[in-house]
């Protein structure tokens, strides 16, 4: 009987199927939607507007339109700043990646029963208050710190170190802050790779380090950008180490942003400023996103 | 009509420019065990999930039990399914499991009670009621996921290739089960598989889909021995496809030219002279011989090898430089690479499709 | 397999840097319970430090707001922050990969960013600076992350299982009710042990939206600091990082224990 499919002669074309209208996006995402937009999206709206408006007599807004608080964010001072900043971010990025990797790689590599414990003693410190962790160094570092009247008491020098309000101090301070977020997606990307690559290379006879510089380090790439972008990017913000380690001497971006919105009050060159830092940050993530090809891997939780 | 159980008039899915089911058209009768088999990405799952109500077509209408389904969500269906990867719920036990569409239903509790441990003897697990998935192995968790949808009483079983994840033996038992079960419970079975022989096994009917069509529907007996097209041929068992030319049709047979020889063939009604042809022999109904004999139908080639696969050997020749391969049983003659040999068949047990 | 480094070169290393990590939070915890108020010479054990700060009026009224401002971003964020996961994962749309963007902005953004747009926006629209400016904006930072926990949760849970529930009569919200949030659910505890500890631990963003009245402790500390160092302070910094370690560990140990 049936043996073919029946095929009607004439007929009318169907009608198309009514698809049922899907409620969920809308109930499910709504709330983050109107949270973001309300209280991201728009406020970084504002900045940039107000990067355009003027500094009021006594420090409100004047609500004109102007370029001048870009143009004066080009004086050297400010570029300086600036420059200061990005270096000391890339100095910061630098140790971290130096002193991370070869530690991400060998927990990365240690045996399975003590792993979770050494990465636990990775993640801690990653949650812990950043200023609490910096407090603890300025307790080391202080003229009439631990460190100088250890060595003092051992007679190691006669007199104390300035170890504080200088730019050392706060690249430790950056550095020792960051750390984790350097190591815990350089951890990840190390993790994942298939150990049978090594293997490959071995049976092909790669020695280790050979194997390593050809095998591992090109592979774990995207873990070395990820970690680098999560140290480079916070480093330009975090204005309170340089506050209170750097002295007067040393100021940042961060600081100079700090500074315009808290104590001199001009709000449009501090947004100006913002701005800047923000289209910095944005052509960070492209380049990243570029190099990379794919999203960000900050699944590193 | 009312003896259909399941209709799919027309009915077309499209996954943005790709058309995963084209214009398909199936009626299932009530109570039987009808599979839509195809090789991956014929449209066969998608199918499936139409009926469930997982996706909506696009076009056409579905009807379940005389009332159109379109538009209408799975839960409110009376069809229950029998997923791939058993999707038992995790952090529920198998009583739970089982007992959760008539919870859904608002079953009364002692009812509930009463049928999740008649579904489960059914299945033969009922001292696992208080395991959970994670203690179970898979085929145990293939019975607990098709306990959990017939405890239902659905008036259709929608089966997503359930056996794919289990070792051979078990499969095959499980077929045999399941088809028990069915002929048991009298419910209507639509099983997806891309297994050929899963398919002959169980079904009363089979629909055999390619490229988002159906190729052919049909008992098992008729998909194999008279298979619709070179699809069908090729997918169900092995076959053997000799290209020919129509010669001639008589008033008993008609005659093909392979290989220039003139082979009779069973009568062709609709084909005429000249016409191009394909003519499928299965391997197992081929006699070879180092001797030609007085066959009707019968060619020659040279020996190529033999591959030994258990219960039988595979002989393949080559002819004109295509490979036939014929099923010997035991009772082998010696032949040697390249030697002459002679095929036979009995012409009735050919079956001519279009080029 | 043979190793790039030693497995001696491996532990020396691997202990420095943890060393390098840990010494200076154990010092500064050895440190409050230091009798000299100087802070860098060890003369006797004493528990005067945390006695004084039970009595910091200051010091507990800063506790107060920042629990109070923790729990409440906590509930709020994790609301939203699981919902939009849930339908990140279960549906497609277009615009999608458009929202998975604004998603991640505040992960990457310099915090001080997110501060100061923030105070910007309550001083325009004339809103106090207080404990709710506080909430609005930990909530803000906090839903990425409980996105971030609860998406990847998701990303191994099988789809067939929701399919399954529907399949036998359960309608969305039922599946969502019975299946899917029992079965994720120890990745939404997780998230919001997570942004609890990002709400307590926040300097820079409640650096610019706390009004006077509303200092957390964080910021407490870092007034604290900048008048000079004692043992008071470690003391509070100690019960910070026993706060904030406790968190942790259990938001890891679920999350460790059911993958």
């Amino acid at each position: 009987m049936n043996n073919q499919t029946v095929n009607q002669t004439i007929k009318q074309p169907m009608k198309p199927v009514k698809q049922p209208v899907k409620t969920g996006p809308i109930w499910t995402l709504s709330p983050v939607i109107l949270w973001l937009i309300a209280f991201l999206v728009i406020p970084l709206f504002l900045v940039l507007i107000v990067s355009f408006m003027l500094r009021g007599l006594y420090g409100g807004l004047e609500y004109t339109f102007t370029l001048e608080n870009y143009v004066r964010f080009f004086d050297p001072l400010y570029l300086k700043i600036l420059w200061a900043s990005l270096v000391i971010a890339f100095i910061t990025t630098l140790l971290c990646l130096i002193f991370g990797y070869p530690f991400a790689y060998i927990v990365a590599r240690s045996p399975k029963k003590y792993r979770n414990i050494l990465l636990m003693m990775i993640i801690v410190p990653f949650w812990t208050n950043s200023l609490v962790r910096t407090y603890a160094w300025i307790m080391l570092l202080r003229t009439e710190g631990v460190i100088n009247t250890f060595l003092l008491k051992i007679g190691l020098i006669s007199e104390p170190l300035t170890m504080m309000y200088n730019e050392t101090a706060v690249l430790i301070g950056l550095t020792y802050t960051l750390f984790p977020f350097m190591v815990l997606p350089l951890y990840a990307s190390i993790e994942k790779l298939d150990k049978s690559y090594l293997e490959a290379a071995s049976d092909l006879g790669a020695k280790p380090w050979q194997a390593f510089l050809k095998v591992t380090l090109p592979l774990t790439t995207p873990g070395i950008i990820a970690g680098s972008l999560l140290v480079f990017i916070p480093t330009l913000g975090l204005f309170f180490i340089p506050d209170l380690m750097g002295g007067s001497k040393t100021m940042l971006i961060g600081n100079l942003i700090k500074n315009q919105f808290l104590t001199a009050r001009d709000w449009p060159f501090g947004s100006a400023a913002s701005i800047i830092l923000i289209i910095l940050t944005l052509v960070l993530i492209g380049l990243y996103v570029r190099v990379t090809g794919s999203k960000k891997g900050t699944e590193v939780i | 009509m009312s003896n259909h159980m399941v209709q799919l008039n027309d009915v077309s899915k499209r996954f943005g420019d790709f058309v995963a089911v084209d214009n398909v058209n199936i009626n299932i009768k009530r109570g039987e065990f009808l599979t839509l088999l195809g090789p991956s990405g014929c449209g066969k799952t998608t199918t499936l999930r139409m009926i469930a109500g997982f996706e909506q077509p696009n076009e056409g209408e579905i009807i379940i039990n005389g009332q159109h389904v379109e538009g209408v969500p799975p839960y409110e269906r009376d069809v229950n399914t029998v997923f791939q990867s058993y999707a038992l719920f995790p952090h529920m036990n198998v009583a739970d499991n089982v007992a959760f569409g008539l919870k859904m239903k608002k079953v009364p509790k002692n009812e509930i009670e009463q049928r999740v441990h008649d579904a489960l003897k059914m299945v033969q697990l009922q001292d696992y009621a208080n395991r959970k998935p994670d203690q179970l192995s898979g085929g145990q968790k293939q019975r607990i996921a098709i306990a959990r949808a017939i405890v239902n009483n659905p008036k259709v079983l929608l089966l997503d290739e359930p056996l794919g994840a289990l070792d051979l033996k078990l499969r095959k038992q499980m077929q045999l089960e399941l088809k028990h079960l069915q002929q048991q419970l009298g419910i209507t079975f639509i099983y997806v598989t891309h297994d050929q022989e899963e398919a002959l096994t169980m079904s009363d009917r089979i629909a055999v889909m390619n490229k988002g069509v159906i190729e052919q529907i049909g008992t098992p007996d008729e998909i194999y021995e008279r298979p619709a097209s070179r699809f069908v041929a090729d997918f169900i068992g092995e076959t053997n496809l000799f290209e020919g030319v129509i010669l001639e049709t008589t008033d008993h047979s008609s005659y093909v030219e392979i290989s220039g020889c003139k082979i009779p063939v069973p009568k062709q009604e609709d084909c005429r002279v000249q016409d191009r042809v394909y003519l499928a022999v299965r391997p197992e109904r081929i006699r070879i011989s180092v001797q030609p004999g007085n066959h009707e139908a019968e060619l020659k080639g040279k020996f190529v090898e033999r591959v030994y696969v258990g219960s039988v050997t595979k002989t393949i020749i080559s002819i004109n430089d295509q490979s036939v391969v014929i099923s010997e049983y035991d009772e082998m003659v010696d032949m040697s690479p390249g030697q002459d040999v002679y095929i036979s068949w009995q012409p009735e047990k050919a079956v001519v499709m279009k080029g | 397999m043979s190793r790039v480094f030693s497995k001696w070169s491996s532990v020396i290393y691997g202990t420095l840097i943890y060393s390098f990590l840990y010494v200076p939070i154990l010092v500064l915890i050895i440190f409050s319970f230091n009798q000299s108020k100087l802070n860098a010479v060890w003369t006797g054990f004493t528990f005067e430090w945390y006695g004084r700060l039970m009595h910091n009026g200051d010091v507990l009224e800063a506790a107060k707001n920042s629990i109070i401002v923790a729990i409440i971003s906590t509930i709020v964020s994790t609301m939203i922050g699981t919902l939009a996961a849930v339908g990140m994962y279960r549906y497609k749309f277009r615009g999608k990969s458009v929202l998975d963007g604004l998603l991640y902005i505040p992960l990457v953004i310099p915090e001080i960013v997110m501060g100061i747009s923030l105070l910007a926006m309550f001083s325009m629209l004339k809103i106090p600076l207080g404990i709710m400016t506080l909430v609005l904006a930990h909530v803000t930072f906090c839903v990425p992350y409980v996105f971030v926990v609860v998406r990847a949760r998701l990303e191994g849970f099988d789809p067939s299982i929701e399919e399954a529930a529907l399949d036998l009569g359960a309608n969305e919200w039922e599946t969502f009710r019975r299946i899917t949030l029992p079965i994720i659910m120890p990745g939404i505890v997780a998230s919001a042990l997570l942004a609890f500890t990002l709400s307590i631990d926040d300097v820079i963003v409640s650096f610019f939206v706390a009004g006077p009245g509303s200092t957390t402790l964080p910021l407490k500390i870092f007034s604290m600091v900048k008048f000079g160092v004692t043992p008071e302070i470690n003391a509070l910094s100690t019960i910070m990082l026993i706060l904030t370690l406790t968190i942790v560990v259990i938001a890891e140990r679920i999350r460790l224990k059911n993958d």
